[in-house]
């Protein structure tokens, strides 16, 4: 009781604010946060976000200085997660990872996601010429594996982190481009549509205003989804030695190097792993529960 | 004494304004390209089109209602569109207020929509979903630039109290309305650009019975108000009978009879037409219309049949009806009909 | 005459988000053999979940609350999901839905779909099944029944499936079909022929029909005895001929002024005025938009009332509502 009490307060005062329109919004906000499983998620990457952001001073060293007298340590008081085999200390580092993985989901997602957003909304659209072009450039993408083609993107353009986003970015926009193509298809047939082009409202202003609203639902999900997609793809690559170059902390490359030294420092690739498993399971709940939410 | 002068100059003005044709269609073709599979384009078959509208001419007088009535797959809907100018036109002319809107720059194009609007049949898919309905309205009259900014809020309310919906309405989504409130809402947004042309695309036939007589009761109270010109698309003879001015009736593409609605329903001519009204018991029965049951199904308009395209359902068809065509020509002067049993 | 169905106070309720939709609150009715009664209301008013409860196929958050469902002296309620299935869906009682084209499965033949049911119910070859389905199809008027039987549903129109499915449900010759508005998807004219025919049908395999519509007219054209429901609770029942001449609910009568039939072209229709939203908690559901009604229409829950031997009303004042229907100025305005 007290709860709903807090929540018509704050609607009203965000009615008071922002005016009239905006409570609408705010409702569908409450009620993904009122979600248990988005809830969780939404902490969880908010965590992560947050010690990715202010790595520089969460983090107890510097994640590239070696102490090679330090080399090894178990973990223990003064190195809670351990050393490597330089002695760097492997906490600050998979701190310092968070805020790669961050900057992974919101570049190579992100970009995905516009890109795959207009493309597809274009195509649905206009159907015709464009569409053809679109959506024969997406089935060629799509007829390779994902990662083999990432890694053939990679090895084109070299390694490292930058490029890795954009391989990333480059294969993961046609999932959306067909989601939202098929949205547009069956939304653009609705009446409201056509209310809006009898009233005379642009094309610009149909795409924008009034389809993607009502269609934007289902790549948001995926996003979610995507981006726990994305940070194993990313590892995956660091990995094999194409994604991110040692010495950086990228989770997958901190994997790759203490692979050799599982008998001897368990620790060092464990927790990259957990930090991996952690953002994965977030992005996964955050998914699971606006797709409850958004897709009903 | 003055009082009876200005109404009797305002009622002459009116009087002359009735008889001004504001839509004029002549000779409208939409046809709809079928689609070619692979086999046809191997093979060079010929081209194939959905025949929606074929050949219509009608006008429309300032003021008035022009019910447009038919079964589904007939082409009313196609028509509104087209007077819309949602459909592009395969041959034929629309003058909307003397504009012919076939060619059309950006300037007069934005004239065409403020000035002729259109509601929808369905009330659950009519709205933006997502918008409320203050800002569905504050969006279509900003585009327009109908009124100042700071007027616009008090101007949608005035809108929505228009069409009887209260002031909570402004805030609420689509999804909280019932049908016949979104149904009024629909008629807000066609009302806020100030239009003098709606196309009422079966605006009630959605709806519950008592809804549908308090959303007709509003369209025409409308239309007396603003001086509104309607073309009113329905299925439904007696929806059209309490509306119209005039009717047209369609089939397959084809304007079969067209009649002031007295004339019509007191002199119904085309067995088309008698078939219809047959279907409301009532409407035969006050208007002494001979029933007609028809057998079998309508036929596909992408390959109408030759002659009348009524002759494969009609009870009193003869070999003439099956190899020409009839003319849509008028036994009286206003009641224009397509039957050889006529002529 | 023995009752083939009677409903007894039914109350049938649905759950979800922690709320309650009572969406048959108090329905009584009763049909009795070779009878067609009509169920009449408006979208929201129960008449489906009427029709629903009957052949307890209600979706998993609906369930029965109270009543007595009796179908030839069986208690409906009683009855295990087997029964039902054997015993009463499709055989006893087979129901005809309002869209013909998500009634059928697309991935068939109309000639499998209906032999399958005939070989279910009936202990029949695939060969005798056939020849009654083409003789089934041949009385509902379908043209050339030997070529239909191999069409998929998406080669017939609208009209021909509504035949088929009209067929289907006649397949096991049942004792009651339930019609839930198998003529609204309809053209005018298809819906016309298929009213016609269903007419002539009925008069001559001696079925019983419950008529689920919103259209009064189809009501009086084809039912004996009607049926009115408000907001999940039956108002007014009696025969059609009593009803329609003489409605003694505000709400029935208010319906049947609504028809633009009755008035003069351009002229305004008396409406009843608001929607159906807000229902009392008590005492009568129609009192937001009734006309007559006053405080004392609210103060308690309100008993169907035996008007006399055809004629049953849940009002309080019968009498107000005669005058109403009886003086000129009968107080249903427009909201507009």
């Amino acid at each position: 009781m007290n709860n709903r009490n807090a929540g018509s307060v704050i609607s009203r005062s965000i009615n008071l604010l922002f005016g009239d329109e905006n409570i609408a919004r705010w409702e569908t906000v409450k009620k993904i946060i009122r979600n248990p499983n988005s809830r969780i998620g939404l902490i969880m990457i908010g965590i992560l976000t947050l010690v990715g952001i202010f790595a520089p001073f969460i983090a107890p060293y510097d994640p590239y200085q070696q102490v090679l007298t330090e080399s090894l340590e178990p973990p223990g008081l003064s190195h809670l997660f351990g050393t490597d085999l330089y002695g760097r200390d492997v906490m600050s580092r998979v701190i310092h990872g968070a805020w790669i993985a961050v900057k992974i989901c919101v570049i190579g997602v992100g970009i995905a996601f516009i890109v795959g957003n207009l493309a597809g909304a274009l195509s649905g659209y206009y159907e015709g010429w464009i569409d053809t072009i679109i959506m024969r450039i997406v089935d060629s993408i799509m007829a390779f594996p994902f990662l083999v083609l990432v890694i053939a993107i990679m090895a084109i353009f070299g390694p490292g982190l930058k490029n890795l986003y954009f391989a990333i970015a480059i294969v993961s926009w046609c999932q959306y481009a067909r989601i939202v193509r098929s949205r547009y298809l069956s939304e653009k047939e609705e009446d409201y549509v056509r209310a809006a082009e009898a009233v005379g409202f642009s094309d610009k202003r149909i795409i924008f205003g009034h389809l993607m609203p009502n269609s934007i639902a289902p790549t948001i999900v995926y996003a979610s989804l995507d981006c726990a997609l994305v940070i194993l793809v990313a590892a995956s690559l660091s990995f094999v030695g194409v994604g991110a170059q040692p010495p950086i902390p990228e989770w997958g490359a901190q994997i790759a190097e203490g692979r050799q030294l599982l008998q001897v420092g368990w620790w060092i690739a464990t927790f990259p792993a957990l930090g991996i498993m952690y953002t994965v399971i977030g992005f996964s709940l955050i998914g699971d529960g606006l797709r409850d939410m958004l897709e009903k | 004494m003055d009082v009876d002068i200005v109404s009797d100059h305002k009622n002459k003005m009116k009087e002359i304004s009735r008889n001004e044709t504001v839509i004029e269609i002549g000779h409208l073709k939409k046809y709809y390209v079928l689609r070619k599979g692979f086999i046809d384009k191997i093979l060079v078959r010929e081209q194939k089109y959905v025949k929606a509208v074929d050949d219509i001419s009608l006008d429309i007088r300032r003021g008035e209602t022009f019910g447009l009535v038919g079964e589904s797959g007939c082409g009313k809907s196609t028509l509104g569109r087209c007077v819309l100018r949602l459909e592009s036109i395969t041959a034929g002319n629309i003058r909307v207020f003397g504009q012919n809107i076939r060619s059309l720059a950006d300037r007069q194009l934005k004239k065409l929509r403020k000035e002729v609007q259109v509601v929808f049949q369905n009330p659950y898919s009519t709205l933006p979903p997502h918008k409320i309905i203050g800002n569905m309205l504050k969006e279509v009259i900003n585009h327009h630039e109908i009124v100042k900014r700071d007027m616009i809020k008090e101007y949608c309310l005035d809108l929505l109290g228009q069409v009887g919906l209260s002031e909570v309405f402004y805030t609420k989504k689509p999804k909280a309305l019932s049908g016949g409130q979104r149904q009024r809402a629909a008629i807000a947004r066609a009302l806020a650009t100030e239009p003098k042309f709606i196309v009422l695309d079966e605006p009630v036939t959605a709806l519950d019975t008592s809804i549908q007589a308090q959303i007709l009761n509003l369209l025409m109270e409308l239309q007396n108000k603003r001086d509104l010109t309607y073309l009113f698309i329905a299925h439904d003879l007696s929806v059209i009978r309490h509306v119209s001015d005039t009717v047209g009736v369609m089939y397959l593409g084809k304007l079969v009879e067209l009649a002031p609605t007295k004339e019509l329903f007191q002199k119904c001519l085309h067995p088309y037409t008698k078939s219809l009204a047959s279907s409301s018991p009532l409407l035969s029965e006050v208007y002494r219309i001979d029933r007609i049951e028809l057998t079998g199904e309508v036929p596909s308009p992408i390959d109408p049949p030759a002659g009348c395209r009524f002759h494969t359902r009609c009870p009193f068809s003869f070999s003439r009806c099956s190899k020409e065509e009839p003319k849509l020509i008028g036994p009286d002067k206003g009641h224009l009909v397509s039957c050889f049993l006529y002529s | 005459m023995m009752n083939l169905l009677e409903i007894k106070d039914l109350h049938t309720y649905f759950e979800g988000n922690g709320a309650i939709v009572k969406a048959v609150d108090g329905a009584d009715l009763s049909i009795r053999e070779r009878e067609v009664v009509g169920l009449v209301g408006e979208s929201g008013s129960g008449k489906t979940t009427i029709a629903n409860s009957l052949l307890r196929i209600l979706p998993e958050t609906g369930r029965i609350v109270s009543g007595g469902i009796i179908f030839k002296g069986i208690n409906i309620r009683e009855l295990s999901e087997k029964e039902m299935q054997f015993k009463i869906r499709g055989n006893e009682i087979s129901m005809i839905f309002q869209d013909p084209m998500v009634s059928l499965n697309p991935l068939f033949t109309v000639g499998e779909q209906i032999t399958s049911v005939l070989k279910l119910h009936q202990d029949i070859g695939q060969k005798e099944a056939k020849t009654k389905a083409i003789d089934l199809f041949r009385k509902v008027r379908i043209s050339d029944p030997e070529k239909r039987f191999d069409n998929y549903p998406h080669e017939l129109s609208g009209g021909m499936i509504q035949r088929v499915t009209i067929a289907m449900a006649m397949s096991c010759e049942p004792s009651l079909i339930i019609a839930d508005e198998p003529t609204t998807a309809l053209d005018v004219t298809i819906a016309n022929q298929i009213l016609n025919e269903f007419e002539e049908l009925i008069g001559e395999i001696g079925v019983s029909v419950l008529w689920i519509t919103h259209d009064l007219g189809v009501i009086k054209r084809i039912c004996d005895y009607v049926n009115v429901m408000y907001a999940g609770t039956l108002m007014e029942q009696g025969t059609v001929k009593t009803v329609f001449e003489n409605p003694l609910h505000s709400y029935t009568f208010g319906l049947l002024r609504s028809n633009v039939i009755y008035y003069e072209p351009k002229g305004k229709i008396p409406t009843i005025m608001g929607e159906l939203s807000e229902i009392p908690h008590q005492g009568c559901k129609f009192y937001p938009r009734c006309p007559i009604g006053d405080e004392g229409c609210l103060q308690e829950s309100i008993e169907l009332r035996k008007i006399d031997e055809n004629h049953s009303i849940r009002c309080i004042k019968p009498e107000d509502a005669k005058r109403l229907s009886r003086s000129k100025n009968h107080g249903f305005q427009g909201v507009c």
